[in-house]
């Protein structure tokens, strides 16, 4: 059977159905979002650590190559609400605003992504008590020229330009106390990315970065680190952000230089919190539905992480990109296509 | 003939862990619960109100029973782990759930037990005196504006008039009209405190620290003993009565 359910439009997703097509499979994309792109076009991300190239000459590509081919059928707005049947041969319902159809594919690969974690957990950062306390994720859409503020870093009380901004890494991370003791994996390096574009935007902003270890272990990760200090003077204080308040108007946040070993308060106009991945509603109700198997966390867990990285717990389903755990979009694209290659080859 | 020059950095000698002091904090059941390794992060550090006013390091805490050095430990039971507040904001902070609050309150009783804490408590010897033969020992006297300078000018104006403000808001409650002291409790509520302190041993691990402070207390019971023995008689063989 020569047809392919692929679940989720995000970068991940949107490679694995092109790679698929060209390969000569009828690929149906069923996307839940009336959009292709998942979190990065969702979030209007700008720029693409670490070459710092703007994210429409990697997106556009990847969404046109999926658009233009004949291959693919496109399902936006999208979900699958049922499955029956066995490889090579799952029957699959379909769901969009008109009505739900069943169709039936040789192959699924699931490419569900992750979703943002929600820092009103972590009370203590005043995340939705205090204005000016934001999110990277919120930040990205800020500094896109296409944005709400048309690229401007405007803070959300007052609109004003801050001074001083500070990024607490690690928010949902390494974090025992919200249940999530792994590591985000592209923190580290997104508020490196922030911080350039904004000392690039506003030199006379300071931008600090509590941070526990910079992680910086991707292709060209380590030497953007390096540019920020070096170039941009960016400041880098190791120990992690406590807590936030607000005195007189102004946030204060409390940390400990672990390095002077002295506690500390410092005002700061901003505060950007790196929040982790976790996975999304729409990989755990995909993993439901399928009947396939989540590590503890709720991510989905590989048959065997080393040896079969894409196949899922059952035979003829497949898994691929942030669904899988936190990753960054380079590593998406080269799961997308490894994904395909290991659905062709079970299916020939 | 050129003289040996000392490497002046310090060299890290055969690790001491595994001491006497050290094995007796790691018996005990709440160390399990409260050290997972630590990330050095600081959030202990900066949310720690010991931390902001003396030389006091929770993170350092954790480090230390990490490392294990005997050395390090035994000064610490003498002097530093004093200074925590155990206000437990350490533990509901930190992401490795590390409790430095535990493992300070097993340091202090350790400390306690093993007679290192004696030159730490000795400013505390007041208080545990106010305790042994009161019941209480913070006292409305006790708040004066020099001594709490951080609760602002009101102080001043609320502290002239303390016993006027306890006769109105305590009214009907004798007790409660004292200055200093917070409350009168009756002699025969000291008396069966005082008791409970003697045969559970907890006037003896006080004796450790304060040894004159037993012979008080001791002094204090026996000469209101006769009374209030015949007291407690009295309540027994009422309660008996009752059925209970
Ligand atoms: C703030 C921030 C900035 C970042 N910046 C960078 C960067 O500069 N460089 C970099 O390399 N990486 C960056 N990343 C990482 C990047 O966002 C991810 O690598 C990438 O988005 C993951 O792609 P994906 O396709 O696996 O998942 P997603 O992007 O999450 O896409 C999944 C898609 O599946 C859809 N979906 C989910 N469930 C269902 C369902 N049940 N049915 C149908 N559809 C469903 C979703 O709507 C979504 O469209 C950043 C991450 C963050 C948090
Ligand atoms: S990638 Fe960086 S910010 Fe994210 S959890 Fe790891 S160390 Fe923290
Ligand atoms: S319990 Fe002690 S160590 Fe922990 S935060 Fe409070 S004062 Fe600091
Ligand atoms: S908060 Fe926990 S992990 Fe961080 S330094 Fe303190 S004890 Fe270590």
């Amino acid at each position: 059977m020569k047809t392919v359910l692929v679940i989720g439009g995000g970068v991940t997703g949107l490679k694995a159905s092109h790679e698929l097509a060209e390969m000569g499979y009828n690929v149906s994309l069923v996307e839940k979002q009336d959009y292709l792109g998942g979190q990065v076009a969702k979030h209007k991300y700008y720029k693409l650590a670490p070459d710092m190239r703007l994210v429409s000459e990697v997106l556009d590509p990847v969404i046109k190559n999926v658009e233009s081919n004949s291959n693919i059928k496109v399902h936006k707005h999208s979900t699958i609400t049922a499955l029956s049947g066995n490889a090579p041969e799952f029957k699959v319902k379909i769901k969009n605003s008109k009505g739900e159809s069943e169709e039936t594919f040789g192959a699924i690969v699931v490419a569900t992504g992750f979703e943002h974690f929600d820092p009103t957990v972590k009370q203590e950062y005043g995340y939705s008590r205090f204005k000016d306390v934001v999110t990277n994720a919120e930040v990205e859409e800020l500094l896109n020229p296409n944005g709400p503020t048309k690229g401007e870093l405007k803070r959300p009380s007052d609109g004003k330009i801050p001074k001083k901004v500070a990024i607490f890494q690690c928010v949902g991370s390494r974090d025992k106390q919200v249940g999530n003791p792994y590591c985000c994996r592209v923190g580290c390096v997104v508020s490196t990315k922030q911080a350039i574009e904004i000392k690039e935007k506003y030199p006379d902003t300071e931008v600090y970065v509590y941070y526990m270890d910079m992680r910086m272990f991707g292709r060209g990760w380590e030497e953007l680190y390096g540019k920020a200090m070096e170039e941009y003077e960016v400041i880098f204080t190791r120990g992690r952000g406590a807590e936030v308040t607000l005195k007189n108007q102004q946030l204060s946040l409390r940390a400990e230089e672990t390095i002077m070993d002295r506690p500390i308060q410092h005002s700061v106009d901003m505060i950007i919190l790196a929040a982790g991945q976790a996975p999304g509603d729409g990989t755990i109700e995909a993993a439901k539905i399928l009947g396939i198997k989540q590590n503890e966390y709720g991510y989905l867990a590989p048959k065997d992480d080393f040896l079969s990285p894409n196949e899922s717990s059952k035979a003829g389903i497949f898994i691929a990109g942030a669904d899988k755990g936190p990753l960054d979009v380079e590593n998406c694209i080269v799961e997308g296509a490894a994904v395909a290659a290991k659905v062709a080859s079970s299916l020939k | 003939m050129s003289e040996e020059v000392k490497n002046p950095i310090t060299e890290k000698i055969e690790s001491t862990k595994g001491g006497h002091f050290y094995k007796e904090i790691m018996k005990d059941f709440r160390i399990k619960e409260s050290l997972h390794g630590c990330l050095n992060c600081g959030t202990c550090v900066a949310n720690c109100p010991a931390a902001a006013f003396y030389d006091y390091s929770p993170r350092e805490v954790c480090q230390m029973m990490i490392e294990g050095d005997e050395e390090t430990i035994e000064e610490y039971m003498k002097s530093k782990i004093w200074n925590c507040a155990q206000c437990f904001s350490c533990k509901y902070r930190c992401p490795k759930e590390n409790s430095a609050a535990d493992i300070v309150m097993t340091m202090r009783e350790i400390a306690v037990r093993e007679g290192l804490a004696a030159e730490a408590l000795a400013g505390y010897t007041r208080i545990a005196k106010l305790v042994l033969t009161r019941g209480n020992q913070l006292a409305p006297d006790m708040l004066s504006p020099d001594a709490f300078p951080d609760w602002g000018p009101r102080m001043i104006e609320l502290s002239s008039k303390k016993m006027e403000m306890r006769e109105e808001l305590f009214k009907g409650f004798p007790g409660m009209n004292v200055v200093d002291r917070a409350w009168a409790a009756e002699d025969f509520t000291i008396y069966e405190m005082q008791r409970i302190w003697e045969e559970s041993g907890a006037l003896e691990k006080v004796g450790t620290v304060f040894p004159f402070l037993v012979d008080i207390v001791q002094d204090d019971m026996e000469d209101k003993k006769e009374e209030m023995e015949a007291k407690i008689e009295a309540k027994k063989a009422k309660l008996a009565a009752a059925g209970k």
